[in-house]
């Protein structure tokens, strides 16, 4: 379990990436001491553009979104990565980087085929039944039942997706 | 073929990925060829939009996705699997944009249509509408009402009432006259209610004339009431269930679906509240806990016709 990742609760849907990485640059900011305060979630909002809350957060322009705040995105890396097994979500909390997952989640709720939208939340701990998560809607430790969540993140490609320090700055700051 | 369509699903994954956003994914590929017996992919873009619904009274929360369907589609040439054609994200998000305005404008027409008594019954609105319940109370009595002179202020001030009325079968016109029309004096006949009738003319202009009381007739009073009761039917009807709004998220249902983003608006929020959930309008409800519920009666009215059920996937925490 990574117990200091900071929840968030969103009230509008459509922003649950943008959520995931505010968490996970709170986080990191707790773990690491970066030059400059984090963003609130409104200031990383207010830099994303408008349509965002209509077609959602393209995946691949997070980097692009934090590196607009320059004091931090100058300091982050952004990985975009694909598991083989939920082991591999498993391997990274063991890692203490919380990764964000994409998985269809009205399927994982209610199997329905229909849904077509990727919903991302963070995942901050395993047992041997349950992977709990920072979920942007229902917040702190959601428990998601490791088989189901499988088969849904599976309906997704199960990307996931990586916000790290730069190895310069983790080595400038000498914590590994 | 070189390219197969599970070739395409994935690319077109891609491009959402690094283009469109989560709301988007992929649906079913269709293979297709032009005159020239060139052949394409074309994969549709479907478009999921969520809404997060919170109830105030049980703390419920639900996750609510529209399945808007297919809004645009990306081409391929089926033998390089080039991507030929691409929609850009601002047509998309503006077709989303449109695609939840006609939900909206159905809700709303809907509400109008069921909730046009109790509308009718607002003391603003009554209040605004004076000329036209002066015009109705003075014919009925005096059975022929002559109008002032054509060119006088208050002529000029009523005559928009009077096309109305004489428009909606109310009253009858002949040059500066105005009498009741069969229909009107039927309605007096029955309750010999001066309130009631204008209360019934009123319910008669809301459900069948809403719409151009505003185009022709430029009488906006009702489009904050209609639009805020509006807004607050659409969450419930999305959620199923009459759920309890806070007055923020009431604030911000109302100013997301109507682009109402205005000091002027927020500060007489609060009294268009009140409006509604005054005993006769009962439109909307507050609750012990200062939250907002609608009333069940036109709910359930609005659901009968609203069959939402098969468009929406809900999920409840």
């Amino acid at each position: 379990m990574i117990p200091d990742v900071p929840p968030l609760k969103i009230r509008e849907a459509g922003l649950c990436l943008t959520a995931s990485a505010h968490m996970v640059v709170h986080y990191l900011h707790g773990s690491f001491r970066f030059p400059s305060p984090p963003p609130s979630f409104d200031y990383l909002c207010e830099i994303l553009p408008s349509s965002d809350i209509l077609l959602g957060t393209p995946p691949n322009k997070i980097r692009d979104y934090l590196k607009r705040i320059e004091e931090i995105g100058g300091n982050l890396k952004v990985r975009h990565l694909k598991g083989q097994d939920i082991s591999t979500l498993e391997f990274r909390v063991r890692q203490r980087t919380p990764p964000i997952a994409l998985f269809d989640l009205m399927y994982y709720h209610t199997r329905s085929p229909l849904s077509r939208s990727s919903h991302a939340t963070v995942i901050v701990g395993y047992t041997d039944e349950v992977l709990y998560a920072n979920n942007p809607v229902y917040g702190a430790d959601y428990p998601y039942e490791k088989k189901r969540f499988k088969e849904a993140w599976e309906r997704r490609g199960m990307k996931y997706i990586l916000i790290t320090p730069k190895e310069s700055l983790v080595r400038y700051l000498g914590i590994i | 073929m070189p390219i197969n369509r599970e070739w395409v699903l994935n690319k077109t994954n891609e491009i959402i990925y690094n283009r469109y956003g989560t709301n988007v994914g992929p649906g079913e590929p269709r293979l297709t060829s032009d005159d020239k017996e060139k052949h394409y992919w074309l994969v549709p873009l479907e478009v999921d939009y969520p809404r997060i619904i919170e109830d105030r009274m049980t703390g419920t929360r639900r996750y609510i996705v529209f399945h808007l369907g297919k809004l645009s589609e990306v081409k391929f040439d089926a033998d390089r699997g080039k991507p030929l054609e691409l929609p850009d994200r601002t047509h998309l998000s503006f077709v989303v944009k449109r695609e939840l305005l006609k939900i909206r404008e159905r809700v709303e027409k809907l509400m109008v249509r069921t909730a046009s008594y109790n509308l009718a019954k607002l003391v603003s609105l009554k209040h605004m509408m004076s000329p036209l319940s002066n015009l109705i109370t003075s014919a009925l009595r005096r059975e022929a009402y002559v109008l002032p002179d054509v060119g006088s202020m208050r002529r000029q001030h009523i005559q928009k009432y009077v096309d109305l009325l004489v428009d909606r079968n109310f009253l009858v016109s002949e040059k500066d006259v105005v009498e009741p029309s069969p229909i009107l004096w039927e309605l007096f006949q029955a309750r010999n209610d001066y309130s009631a009738v204008i209360e019934y003319v009123l319910k008669d202009l809301i459900e069948k004339a809403y719409e151009i009381l505003y185009d022709k007739y430029n009488i906006r009073i009702l489009h904050p009431y209609v639009e805020i009761s509006s807004s607050y039917y659409d969450y419930a009807l999305s959620a199923q269930e009459l759920v309890a709004l806070s007055t923020e998220d009431l604030w911000e249902a109302y100013s997301g679906l109507y682009m109402a983003f205005s000091e002027r608006r927020r500060f007489r929020f609060d009294d268009y509240l009140r409006e509604l959930s005054q005993q006769d309008v009962n439109i909307l409800e507050e609750t012990e806990k200062g939250a907002w519920k609608g009333n069940k009666t036109i709910f359930e009215k609005m659901q009968e016709n609203f069959p939402i059920q098969g468009q929406t996937g809900i999920i409840t925490v």
